[in-house]
């Protein structure tokens, strides 16, 4: 039997009607399109057709296709340059900015900005910056005798590490922040004691602070994850998924078969894999996390 | 946050202080000579931007870019409607997410979190995966390719609900509990005594949103079409194709840059601190 008191009803009401306007935002504006949109990736939509039912086609269509195939790997590569990047600058970063100096908080508020400039802004500035013959960058290369200078962003073997380079650049201060926050729960008479036994910086980085940060590694973990596979102003902007297909990660390729190839069906196939991946990496280090503590 | 938590530890000897210094220095001059460059050039005529060695302190300086882009480029057009956009986005994503942080945070009632996990859970989805689905609803409402339809999709933000439903928690409940007794009802205690306590926080949310909302571009890429309806990131990225397809003129497109970035310089300005440290907290509480 299940009953419910008049004050439970009455409680439910009022905390329903509270969230009701949000909940309604919520339910049209995100749930409504998560299951239309996978509708639709079980159709032949075209824009301007009506969608015909087609079943699982679009997801096996999407791991025969050399393309799609490409842009998976271009996704994956994309990930496993930036992730450990950003993470170690991030947290490096903090650590600096963890001892007793003057002005931490200016270093940290600069830091920080870029973060706010929109993908659009960091990419127009890069792409000048970083032009092969005439922008600053390579200018300076120039100047101090580099002969063979990169192509950076218009270079098929380099343009993803650039676009990593200034993602790098443009989010760090946000994940340095976050660290921060978590280093300065670590007690001091932890690294008063590692001190005391002569301890070098690094053992004590590896076998103190980066142990004593692991719920933080995990959270950022997350978010550059998150940031990573869903990269997508940067390379609009600054390469369009070029030079060729060079950084044609998922969202672009997602995006280009949808927008401009007009097959929205398959796209959002692409879609709702891309989503598939993301949670099982999440899931799968969470589940490696509660493996580790365990062990402790 | 005291101040005193950041001053804990020891004090480092002189070799490595200067390391850290010198370290912390160079990451000032990496994060702002992009930025220092942009706003020279922009106020450099078109030659002088690619001179070689490059003049950081510009010989010429001419502001004929920024007369160019709001008098033939229609810059104004732009920020008008991204002003139009955010603030009217951003003012709708204020009342649902107190509302809906009051609900959530300060009253009891099944299901409630529940239904806040399925919030949170959707920040995992990728834009990209739904945009189709939202694509299809406003052109069944006839609403794409104008301002009411991109406002509609950013009318909930899910993360601005988070933020307020944080400051929300720290709210006493006895302040709750006895102004129950005093008879206010629930309306009156959100907006007459919660709304007040937490106003610092909510102007930190408020600014993020609007920064959001202000740098949006893929839901303007999508979502609007017509060149007079594009907001300021549309526009500078049509500029910035445009610089590559016909006569270059960069200027043009970094005074764009420089103007576009402006607003967000003053906001940050302003609520620095309380952003900054807003977001140090969200990775011990998360």
């Amino acid at each position: 039997m299940n009953y419910h008191t008049t004050k439970e009803i009455r409680a439910f009401r009022t905390g329903f009607l509270f969230i009701l306007p949000s909940f309604l935002g919520f339910l049209f504006i995100l749930i409504f399109p998560f299951i239309s949109g996978f509708w639709l990736s079980l159709t032949d939509w075209a824009f301007f057709n009506e969608p015909e039912f087609v079943g699982l086609d679009n997801y096996i269509g999407f791991f025969k296709s050399a393309e799609n195939l490409h842009a998976l790997k271009t996704t994956i590569l994309y990930a496993l340059l930036s992730i450990p990047l950003l993470m170690s600058v991030s947290v490096l970063v903090a650590v600096l900015l963890n001892n007793k100096i003057q002005g931490v908080n200016v270093y940290r508020t600069i830091y920080f900005f870029p973060y706010l400039t929109s993908g659009v802004v960091v990419s127009i500035i890069f792409s000048n910056l970083f032009h092969p013959t005439r922008g600053p960058v390579n200018q300076f290369l120039d100047a101090i005798g580099i002969l063979d200078l990169p192509g950076w962003h218009t270079d098929p073997n380099m343009a993803l590490l650039t676009v990593v380079l200034v993602s790098v650049w443009k989010s760090f201060g946000y994940y340095t922040l976050i660290y921060l926050a978590g280093l300065q729960s670590i007690p001091n008479q932890l690294y008063e004691a590692a001190r005391v036994e002569g301890a070098s910086p690094w053992t004590t980085f590896k076998d103190i602070t980066l142990p004593m940060l692991r719920p933080v590694t995990t959270f950022v973990f997350t978010l550059v994850v998150l940031q990573a596979f869903r990269e997508f102003e940067l390379i609009f902007i600054m390469t369009e998924g070029g030079p060729g297909r060079a950084t044609m990660v998922l969202m672009m390729r997602i995006f280009q078969q949808s927008f401009i190839n007009m097959e929205p069906g398959k796209a959002s196939a692409g879609a709702y894999i891309l989503l598939m991946l993301i949670m099982s990496i999440i899931v799968f280090r969470n589940r490696m996390d509660k493996k580790n503590s365990e062990l402790f | 946050m005291n101040k005193k938590a950041f001053l804990n530890k020891t004090k480092p000897g002189k070799g490595k202080t200067i390391l850290v210094y010198t370290l912390l220095i160079s990451g000032l001059f990496v994060v702002l000579t992009p930025f220092y460059w942009m706003i020279i050039s922009s106020f450099k005529p078109e030659m002088d931007i690619w001179e070689y060695p490059i003049r950081w302190i510009p010989k010429r300086i001419t502001i004929e870019n920024y007369l160019q882009i709001f008098n033939e480029f229609k810059f104004g057009l732009y920020y008008f409607n991204s002003l139009k956009i955010t603030a009217i986005s951003v003012f709708f994503e204020v009342i649902t997410g107190v509302m809906a942080g009051y609900g959530f945070a300060c009253l009891k009632w099944k299901g409630r979190d529940k239904i806040f996990t399925i919030y949170i859970s959707t920040l995992v989805v990728p834009w990209m995966t739904i945009i189709l689905g939202q694509y299809k609803l406003l052109s069944t409402l006839g609403l794409t390719n104008s301002h009411a339809g991109l406002i509609l999709i950013h009318a909930t933000s899910i993360f601005g609900t988070f933020m307020i439903r944080q400051f929300m928690l720290q709210v006493p409940k006895e302040m709750l509990e006895s102004a129950r007794i005093d008879g206010l009802n629930e309306f009156q205690i959100a907006f007459r005594i919660v709304l007040p306590l937490i106003q610092s926080g909510l102007v930190a949310m408020v600014i993020l949103r609007t920064i959001a909302c202000w740098n949006d571009f893929f839901g303007a890429l999508i979502f609007l079409t017509s060149k007079a309806l594009h907001t300021i990131p549309r526009a500078l990225s049509d500029f910035q194709f445009d610089a590559f397809n016909q006569t270059p003129r960069y200027g043009l497109v970094l005074a764009g840059v420089t103007v576009s970035i402006l607003p967000i310089v003053m906001l940050y300005f302003i609520a620095q601190k309380r952003i900054v440290e807003g977001i140090a907290h969200s990775g011990t509480k998360g």
